[in-house]
């Protein structure tokens, strides 16, 4: 079933692997695992690849809720019961949409809200009490319920906006409205910022990088991480979140070893949010790496993607490019998938 | 250290062929409570070397894991899964060393956290060593007799017998 995809307007090159990986950690491509692994897109009509605007498809609403809840940069997922480029062109579009998909959402014992978005401006409180007032035609019986309704409906307007939004502008105007299926949590990026964190490196990793990075790689509990180039443990913290068990290496001995005392090192960072410590922290150098032969080492693309974002993210803070490292880029490594 | 780390470990000086399992020379060992995960368990013991963590684990004074991989019914129970999980995740290595099954290098643990690091000469392979040595010989005019003893089997050492003797030859 086709789903809208609503990103975050962020870190553009990562929505899709980042949205594909969880697919595939949920079972998107159970069904036949010869497939490509990848989904199927289609950008709503004159939308520009950059939009935030996107259709998926995906096996079912559960695969589609699970990815948005786990997903960083999913702002939701939404079963589009009508779209056009104007109201009147929304109407007929609702009311062509089966009714089987809508009526279980609007029975009367059911508490719902209808939230007003559009992208790249804002919208007045008055226009958005006469949006919704002008939904009316949907037989909603429910009870309205602004703090914890069980539906949301969202009402999305694109249109040309010049270049206010940094993007090519959109040639039409066009509106959705869906219900939505599932969102992203990022109160979490909060949580883990850094500048709460007790250790800290001049490498550390972003929060919404390395929760990326562990969503990429597909953390969950009864998988081990490993980061090779663990520094302070901030990617490793997010894989820890997700319930994986961690592992990690440094060159550095001073950092894996000691840290900055007994109360500030990576053991202790994952003590202040209560996570699994680490399995382990060793000193190696990644141009030899310490591991037996036979140890399988899982260079799935998802894997290598995340690597290559490490090496990038960090080959550029570090200035590793003129290095010794840069001759063996981080294309090692020891996840074990189950 | 725990024994999953040790499961996985190798030496990796170069032209070393079986640097597996490590000998563990324990000199401070400690417990660590950690949380039972059935299944992560049970995602890694298809991948261990067993033997090698049976082995390991009584050198950690730990002697309740049999010798060879129990069959299917054992290992799904409980009880063979909390000694595994005991021997795996909570023996610590705090202090002490990993060795080398074949040139006896030590790799230092120290508060935990072993040191797999290789000096220099450790890392080139035996001809990249010959050849340097020979370079170098040549250039540093040692006398033959001292080459000679380079031709010995033992390549991984080649350099290191070259640094002492050039140092010798140097003073």
């Amino acid at each position: 079933m086709w789903y809208l995809c609503v990103f975050y307007h962020r870190l553009l090159d990562y929505r899709k692997p980042e949205f594909e990986s969880l697919a595939d950690l949920f079972g998107a491509f159970d069904v036949d695992p010869t497939s490509s692994h990848s989904l199927q897109w289609k950008l709503p009509q004159h939308h520009h690849p950059d939009s935030p605007f996107h259709f998926v498809n995906l096996p079912s609403e559960d695969i589609a809720r699970n990815i948005a809840n786990r997903s960083i940069l999913v702002k939701g997922i939404y079963e589009i019961w009508g779209e056009g480029s104007s109201y009147e062109e929304l109407k007929e579009s609702i009311n062509r949409y089966p009714d089987d998909r809508k009526l279980p959402y609007l029975i009367p014992d059911s508490t719902f809200r209808i939230i007003i978005d559009s992208f790249g401006k804002a919208t007045s409180f008055k226009d958005q009490t006469t949006r919704i007032q002008g939904m009316a035609y949907i037989p909603f019986q429910g009870r309205v319920d602004l703090r914890n309704p069980e539906h949301k409906f969202w009402l999305i307007e694109t249109d040309d906006y010049g270049s206010a939004n940094g993007l090519p502008p959109v040639v039409d105007k066009r509106i959705f409205f869906g219900r939505e299926v599932g969102a992203a949590d990022r109160k979490l990026l909060p949580t883990y910022q850094l500048k709460s964190r007790k250790y800290l490196g001049p490498t550390a990793m972003d929060a919404e990088m390395a929760f990326l990075m562990a969503n990429q790689a597909q953390a969950m509990p009864g998988k081990l991480v490993y980061d090779p180039f663990v520094g302070t443990g901030s990617i490793l913290v997010a894989a820890a979140h997700f319930g994986a068990l961690t592992m990690g290496a440094d060159i550095d001995i001073r950092v894996v070893r000691d840290g900055r005392g007994p109360d500030c090192n990576v053991w202790s960072n994952f003590k202040q949010y209560g996570l699994q410590m680490p399995v382990s922290l060793l000193r190696a150098d990644n141009n030899l790496p310490p591991w037996r032969p036979g140890l399988k080492e899982v260079t799935s693309q998802h894997l290598a993607y995340c690597l290559c974002l490490l090496a990038s993210s960090r080959g550029v803070k570090v200035g590793w490019l003129g290095g010794n490292e840069s001759k063996h880029l981080p294309f090692y490594s020891a996840i074990w998938k189950s | 250290m725990r024994l999953l780390t040790h499961n996985m470990l190798a030496s990796n000086i170069k032209g070393v062929i079986n640097g597996f399992p490590l000998r563990i020379e324990p000199e401070k060992i400690v417990e660590k409570q950690v949380d039972f995960n059935p299944d992560f368990l049970k995602n890694m013991l298809p991948k261990l070397d067993w033997k090698a963590l049976a082995d390991a684990s009584k050198i950690m004074g730990y002697s309740e894991l049999p010798d060879e991989v129990p069959d299917q019914t054992v290992v799904d129970s409980s009880e063979f899964l909390q000694k595994l999980h005991h021997a795996l995740l909570e023996l610590h290595l705090e202090e002490g060393a990993l060795v080398c099954p074949e040139t006896g290098r030590r790799f230092p643990v120290n508060k935990g956290i072993p040191n797999m690091l290789l000096h220099e000469d450790e890392v080139f392979t035996a001809a990249v060593a010959h050849l340097l040595m020979l370079c170098c010989c040549s250039w540093c005019h040692v006398p033959a007799s001292i080459k000679c003893s380079f031709t010995s089997n033992d390549n991984r050492m080649k350099l290191i017998v070259f640094r002492k003797t050039h140092a010798a030859a140097y003073d």
